[in-house]
C-alpha cells in the first residue's frame, strides 16, 4: 500500500477548482453507472484517479452484470494480503502463475470501497474467470470444477467482507445447491452488514443467512426476497423485519411469468410487517398464498402506504379485501390489484376515491364482477387525472363501459402507458377506431392484448392516430391477413416508423423517437 | 434581504429566493428579519447575480428533500437550465463552488451534471485539454493504475 500512500499525499494543483475534491465527486457521482467515462476519468491526474476509483469500484459486480470479465478478479486477488494462503489455492488448482499472481502491492485497498454485493454476478464472474484461465489440465483433473468455484468464491467473498467497512446493499444468493454462505464468510466481530440498507434474496439462500441477517441488521429500508421462502425461512423472514428501525420496501416473490411458485403469507408476517406501520410505504406480495390469512387487517395498519401490489395472489376475495378498508390511502400512487377471486368494485372505488387524485400508475386485472368497470371508469375520471401509467381489462362489447373509458382519456392528459385487455369475445364489437381519436398526446405506449377489432375498425383506428407514440402492439390468437396488411399499410405511410416485428400472436411498431 | 458579494456590491432580494439558499436560510431563520446585509466572502458580484437568476427563476420549485434513493441522471436538463450553463469554464467552476457553499441543491446538481456532461465519452487527453489539466502520473503509476483497473475498459 505504500504507493496509495504516495497518491494520497501529493497535491499538485494550481489554481483549478478541482482541488475541491468534494465538488469533483459530486461531478462524478452523474457518471455512475458509466463506467467508460469513470475510467476514463481516473487515467486524467492523480487527483481525478483518488476521487473516481472509490465511486468505480463500489459496486463493480452490479457494472458487470451483462458481460463479466476477470480483469477485476485479477485486482481483487492481488489484493489478498495473506498471499501465502492464496497461493495454496493457486497451486493446488496449477494456475498460470503470470495470470494471478501479483508483482506488486496495489495501489489502492479496492475491496474496502465495496458498498453493493452482488453474489451472483461475482459468482457468475468466478465461473467466467475460471473456465478462461485454469488450465485444460486442472479442468480435466477436477471434472468437479464446480468445487475450485466454490473455493474462489469463498475465498473472495472473505477477502470483500474482511475489507469492506459497511456495505449498503446485498444481493443474496448461495448457488445451486448451496455454495456460499454470507455466514461463514464472516469471521469474528466483523459488522459490514449492519449499515445494510438493502437486501435482496435472490435464488437459493441459506437460512442460516437470514438469521445471520437478523441478529446485525436493524437498519433495512429496502428488503425483497424473490424466492420461495421455506416453512424455516418464513420464521426467520418474520424476525428480520420484526427487528427493523426504518423499512420502507417490502417485496414478497417477484413478476416474471414463468414462475410459478406461491409463497404462503402468514398471519405472522403480515403481523411483522404491521411493527413497521410508521416507515412502510411499498407493500408488494407477487404469487402469493393468502388462504392462512383470515384478513388483511394488520396490512391496513400502515399509515404511509404509496404503493400496493397483491399480483396473481390467491386466497383474497372481496371480503378479504374489504378488510383493508380502514387503511389510509391519501398518499397512494401505484394501485395494482390481480387477485383470486376478486375484488369488489366498491372497493377499488373507495381507494381510488381516497386517494387525492395522486394515484400515477393503476393496473386492474378484472374487477369482480366485470360489469361494474362502468363505475369504476367514471370515478377514475374524476379522481385519477394524474395517472401516467393504466392497464385495465375491458369486456368486449360492452359500450357503456367503451365510452366510459372514452371519457376518462379525455382527461387523463398525464397518461404516457395505456394497456387495454379485452375478455369474454362477446358482439357487437364497439366501434373501437373511436377511441384513436380520444388518445392523450402524450401517450407513448399503447398495447392491445387481444384485441377484437375487425380488419377495418384497425385500418380506421390507425388512420385517426394523432398521437406520437413509441410502440403500439396488438396481440391475438390469430391475425388474419387482412390484419396484417392494415398494420403494414399503415407502417409504409408513416415515414416516422421503423421497426415492424411479427410473431403468430403478437405485433409491434415502435417508432423513432422510441429509446 | 440584503446580500454583499466579495468586493461590497449589494444586492436586495426576495426572501424566498434567498431562501432557495439553504445556508441563507438557517441564517435568516437564526437572525429573524433585519436591515443589516448578510456578507458572502466567497462569491463575487457578477457569479452572485447568475446565482440570483436561477433562484429567482426556480423560486416556485418545491422543495426536495436530500434524502432521495433514486439514482442520478445528467440527460434530464431543461431548456431553461441549458442556456443558464451556457458560460465559460471558469464561470461554471465558481457557480460550483458558490451553489456548495450556499448549499443550493438544485443549482450544485445542474453544474455538476453539466460538467458530467462535458466529461462523457471523452478520452483521458480530450478531458485533461478540456479542463486544462496536467498529467501528474509518473508512467509507472500510470501503467499500474490502468492495470488494475482494466476490468472497466470497453471491450
Amino acid at each position: 500500500m505504500s504507493q496509495a500512500s504516495t497518491i494520497s499525499t501529493i497535491t499538485s494543483f494550481s489554481e483549478n477548482m478541482f482541488l475541491v475534491e468534494e465538488c469533483l465527486s459530486r461531478i462524478f457521482e452523474f457518471l455512475w453507472n458509466d463506467k467508460n467515462s469513470l475510467h476514463n476519468c481516473l487515467l486524467v491526474c492523480r487527483s481525478w484517479c483518488r476521487v473516481a476509483i472509490p465511486l468505480l469500484w463500489r459496486e463493480p459486480f452490479i457494472l458487470l452484470k451483462e458481460k463479466p470479465n476477470e480483469y477485476l478478479l485479477r485486482t481483487y486477488i492481488s489484493c489478498f494480503e495473506d498471499q501465502i494462503q492464496w497461493s495454496f489455492v493457486q497451486n493446488w488448482m496449477l494456475f498460470p502463475t503470470t495470470i494471478t499472481s501479483p508483482s506488486h502491492p496495489t495501489l489502492f485497498d479496492y475491496p474496502s470501497f465495496l458498498r453493493q454485493l452482488d453474489l451472483r454476478s461475482m459468482f457468475s464472474l468466478i465461473n467466467a474467470w475460471f473456465v478462461k484461465t485454469a488450465s485444460n489440465e486442472v479442468q480435466r483433473r477436477f471434472r468437479e470444477s464446480e468445487i475450485c468455484i466454490i473455493l474462489i468464491a469463498n475465498k473472495l467473498l472473505e477477502l470483500l467482507l474482511s475489507r469492506c467497512p459497511a456495505l449498503d446493499t446485498l444481493i443474496l444468493w448461495s448457488g445451486t445447491p448451496d455454495y456460499i454462505t454470507l455466514t461463514q464468510a464472516m469471521s469474528g466481530n466483523n459488522t459490514c452488514i449492519s449499515r445494510l440498507s438493502t437486501l435482496q434474496i435472490e435464488g437459493n439462500y441459506h437460512d442460516l443467512d437470514l438469521c445471520t441477517l437478523s441478529q446485525q441488521c436493524f437498519h433495512l429500508k429496502k428488503l425483497l426476497v424473490d424466492v420461495e421462502v421455506t416453512y424455516y425461512g418464513m420464521n426467520m423472514l418474520i424476525n428480520l423485519i420484526q427487528v427493523q428501525h426504518n423499512l420502507k420496501h417490502f417485496r414478497l416473490g417477484f413478476r416474471p411469468e414463468n414462475n410459478g411458485f406461491t409463497n404462503h403469507v402468514t398471519p405472522r408476517l403480515l403481523t411483522s410487517l404491521a411493527s413497521q406501520t410508521k416507515t412502510l410505504h411499498t407493500v408488494e406480495f407477487n404469487r402469493c398464498n393468502f388462504l392462512e390469512c383470515d384478513d388483511l387487517k394488520e396490512l391496513a395498519k400502515c399509515e404511509n402506504i404509496r404503493h400496493l401490489i397483491l399480483w396473481k395472489c390467491v386466497g383474497i376475495g372481496p371480503d378479504k379485501m374489504r378488510t383493508l378498508q380502514n387503511t389510509n390511502f391519501s398518499k397512494l400512487k401505484r394501485l395494482e390489484i390481480y387477485v383470486h377471486p376478486g375484488i369488489s368494485a366498491d372497493m377499488v372505488i373507495k381507494i381510488i376515491r381516497e386517494s387525492n387524485n395522486q394515484l400515477q400508475s393503476l393496473r386492474l386485472a378484472g374487477i369482480t364482477p366485470q360489469s361494474d368497470l362502468l363505475k369504476v371508469l367514471a370515478v377514475m375520471t374524476i379522481h385519477c387525472q394524474h395517472l401516467t401509467d393504466c392497464r385495465l381489462v375491458l369486456k368486449d362489447g360492452d359500450s357503456n363501459a367503451f365510452n366510459a373509458l372514452l371519457s376518462f382519456l379525455d382527461v387523463s392528459n398525464k397518461l404516457e402507458i395505456l394497456y387495454i385487455t379485452f375478455t369474454d369475445r362477446a358482439y357487437p364489437i364497439c366501434k373501437y377506431e373511436e377511441m384513436a381519436k380520444h388518445l392523450p398526446t402524450g401517450l407513448h405506449e399503447l398495447v392491445f392484448r387481444d384485441f377484437l377489432f375487425t380488419p377495418q375498425s384497425l385500418e380506421a383506428f390507425l388512420e385517426n392516430m394523432n398521437t406520437s407514440f413509441q410502440s403500439l402492439s396488438f396481440s391475438k390468437r390469430y391475425f388474419s391477413p387482412a390484419h396484417i396488411d392494415a398494420i403494414i399499410r399503415y407502417v409504409k405511410k408513416n415515414s416516422n416508423l421503423f421497426r415492424l416485428m411479427k410473431h403468430s400472436r403478437y405485433m409491434s411498431i415502435k417508432s423513432r423517437s422510441a429509446p | 434581504v440584503k446580500l454583499t458579494s466579495s468586493e461590497g456590491t449589494e444586492f436586495i432580494i426576495d426572501r424566498k429566493v434567498a431562501e432557495k439558499s439553504v445556508l441563507l436560510k438557517n441564517m435568516l431563520e437564526d437572525v429573524g428579519e433585519s436591515d443589516m446585509a448578510i456578507p458572502l466572502p466567497n462569491v463575487t458580484g457578477p457569479i452572485l447575480n447568475k446565482v440570483i437568476d436561477y433562484c429567482t427563476h426556480h423560486r416556485d420549485d418545491p422543495f426536495v428533500s436530500q434524502e432521495d434513493d433514486s439514482k442520478k441522471v445528467s440527460d434530464d436538463i431543461d431548456d431553461w437550465d441549458a442556456e443558464f450553463c451556457k458560460v465559460d469554464q471558469g464561470t461554471l467552476f465558481e457557480l460550483i463552488l458558490s451553489a456548495n457553499y450556499l448549499d443550493i441543491k438544485p443549482l450544485l446538481d445542474l453544474t455538476c451534471k453539466t460538467v458530467a456532461n462535458m466529461i462523457k465519452g471523452k478520452t483521458p487527453d480530450e478531458i485533461r485539454k478540456t479542463f486544462n489539466i496536467t498529467n501528474d502520473f509518473t508512467p509507472e503509476e500510470e501503467e499500474h493504475v490502468r492495470k488494475e483497473n482494466e476490468w472497466c475498459e470497453e471491450r
